[in-house]
């Protein structure tokens, strides 16, 4: 085999690599950083989740008559505290069918709300980050796995082609050629969040590794996974039905309260059991098993578990605590997941996941721009390949501000060839990202500026559309202090204002193109 | 062979290659580790941690390699140690 040197070679392999897989990474990337602030978005979303939440709150209160009603065709209960982050409180049913029933209730009122039909964020842009929308078979995670590999291999074949990266880090030639500014752009963003670019990748790959390597992971246990999670836990608990009906229903608060004095009394902090899920339920020999699953003061992802006995409320076991590669694990995921209440560190996410958008479609552009100037790609093909780089940049993220104009838009109770509004709101999303693939096959090098220029318009109706139909408009919401929506609502017309001003600076240059040609002509 | 073909040929090697070496790492983790006195589930956690690290090891050196038979038989091995514990696993009742 011919033999090429080593910095050439991974030249080679970045340069392949990163035109191979830059499109769908790009995705990845751009709804993984909506997804930092995933339940802010839901809130933009669903209207009725604008409420703010009591400080002190009952779940008897709210739940006991549910409970009472719902004995009979319950397999388990399951119920999610309110957070800083989520203003409502949530309920899954699952019946002894199989089937799982949602439900959400306002803790200010106590009464069960009636939500918009629609994914949010946390249904659509979150599996989309990490699965494609492929759920079959987990296809979708594998795929994601495979290209999180990928991205690893770019960015540590990234740093040994760049042979002088500190200088890179202070390196912008703004008044340079368009070519050698993108170039610039790549490697100042790349370098910047470069520690972000890689703790991300690698925490990513991390959370899939078991579906990745699944026969390696099979094979150390003989095909059963569930003494895996049994051992990492240090726990395992079952209790079969007795076949007799509880008593009484029981109460949430007091086995709430025992689990968070009992968990607080052993790490010496103050712990919040903010997931219950009520098994057996309905029967005598019903428990608890109660965690804090996100901890608001730790990066770490606590799977602590305490199970109550749900008649009595006495606490009938208790996992241990961790070890340390265990610990380094859940570490490593609470790091990827960002699920703690520390604001500044989620914006500093969001701009780093910004970052590294900017970084793959710089890198794509650059490629694609290279190959043009040399004249080493047919006219044809560059028509294909600027369609795709344009497409899988702008496009996607025009087509996320139409699944937030579409879910301002449509109506309520909205069905269309049997589906419904939440599906159309998805459909919105791919339908226009399909014309923005062909638009900018057509239009050819001006369809960077005319993308842009759709970003800043739709940037901007979201925001208006959301006043109209809902009534809050910046300042009100800055007043009431729903945050939620003044992060988005602002963030927004940030990304309107910087798509504008873009598609200023992308139509300078063809403005110029046009002139000399003109002058030649003369 | 072409430079291209060279260069197409590695990628195929270092992606097909480097899973089944990370893989058998994984696998290595899970036999080696709890000889040496620690828990199964701590041992698999770990070899789970280093298998992306592996592989993206694996991956650079093949590409770039002057030994290139050393990678394909390194390959080819895992891959067999792969395919046997996959086969033992499906036996396994």
């Amino acid at each position: 085999m011919t033999l090429e040197p080593f910095r050439a070679s991974m030249t080679w392999l970045h340069s392949y690599l990163g035109i191979a897989m830059g499109g769908v990474l790009f995705a990845i990337f751009w709804m993984g950083t909506l997804t930092v602030f995933d339940k802010e978005i839901d809130i933009w979303m669903r209207p009725e989740m604008r409420v703010v939440t009591p400080e002190t709150f009952s779940l008897d209160e709210v739940l006991a008559p549910l409970l009472s009603d719902i004995e009979d065709e319950t397999d388990y209960f399951f119920v999610a505290v309110p957070s800083a982050r989520e203003t409502l409180l949530r309920t899954a049913q699952r019946m002894k069918t199989g089937d799982i029933e949602m439900r959400y209730f306002s803790l200010e009122t106590g009464a069960e709300l009636d939500l918009l039909d629609s994914y949010g964020a946390s249904q659509f842009f979150y599996p989309f980050h990490y699965e494609l929308m492929l759920p079959w078979q987990q296809v979708g995670q594998k795929i994601v796995g495979l290209l999180g590999i990928a991205m690893l291999i770019l960015l540590v074949s990234g740093v040994i082609i760049h042979r002088a990266i500190i200088r890179d880090f202070f390196t912008f030639r703004r008044r340079s050629k368009h070519r050698r500014q993108v170039l610039d752009i790549h490697n100042l963003t790349g370098t910047i969040a470069l520690p972000f670019h890689f703790f991300m990748t690698f925490t990513g790959i991390l959370i899939f590794i078991i579906g990745l390597f699944h026969p390696a992971f099979d094979a150390s246990y003989h095909g059963n996974s569930r003494v895996f999670y049994e051992e990492r836990l240090g726990m395992a608990f079952d209790r079969p039905l007795s076949g007799e009906p509880w008593l009484d229903v029981p109460s949430l608060d007091a086995i709430k309260a025992t689990i968070e004095a009992r968990r607080s009394q052993e790490s010496g902090q103050t712990e919040v059991a903010t997931w219950l899920r009520v098994a057996n339920f309905g029967d005598m020999a019903a428990y608890i098993d109660a965690k804090q699953k996100y901890p608001s003061n730790n990066v770490s992802m606590f799977r602590h578990h305490t199970i109550v006995d749900a008649a009595s409320g006495d606490i009938l076991a208790s996992s241990p605590a961790k070890k340390p590669f265990h610990e380094a694990e859940e570490w490593l995921d609470g790091l990827h997941y960002i699920q703690s209440e520390h604001w500044p560190l989620r914006w500093l996410y969001f701009i780093a996941g910004l970052l590294g958008c900017i970084m793959i479609a710089t890198g794509n552009l650059f490629w694609l721009n290279s190959r043009v100037r040399k004249g080493s790609i047919d006219p044809g093909h560059v028509k294909i390949l600027r369609g795709l780089t344009v497409g899988s940049t702008t496009g996607i993220i025009a087509a996320s501000a139409v699944f937030l104009i579409a879910n301002r838009l449509l109506a309520r109770d909205v069905t269309l060839l049997g589906y419904g509004r939440a599906d159309l709101e998805v459909w919105a999303f791919f339908l226009t990202w399909i014309t923005l693939f062909c638009h900018a096959g057509a239009r050819g090098r001006s369809a960077w500026s005319e993308q842009c220029w759709t970003i800043a318009w739709l940037g901007l109706w979201a925001v208006l559309l959301s006043w109209a139909t809902t009534g809050d408009h910046i300042l009100s919401t800055f007043e009431s202090g729903l945050w939620s929506v003044v992060g988005v609502d602002v963030t927004l017309l940030t990304g309107s204002a910087l798509a504008a001003w873009s598609a200023w600076t992308l139509r300078r240059p063809a403005v110029v193109v046009t002139l000399t040609q003109q002058s030649v002509a003369d | 062979m072409t430079l291209l073909q060279t260069r197409v040929w590695r990628v195929l090697i270092s992606f097909g290659g480097g899973y089944c070496v990370a893989a058998v790492a994984v696998f290595g983790c899970g036999v080696i580790l709890p000889l040496a006195g620690v828990s199964r589930s701590e041992a698999v956690t770990f070899g789970l941690l280093i298998s992306s690290l592996v592989y993206v090891l694996f991956f650079l050196w093949t590409c770039t390699t002057r030994h290139i038979s050393a990678a394909i038989v390194v390959s080819l091995v895992s891959m067999t140690v792969v395919v046997g514990f996959v086969v033992n696993w499906g036996a396994t009742p």
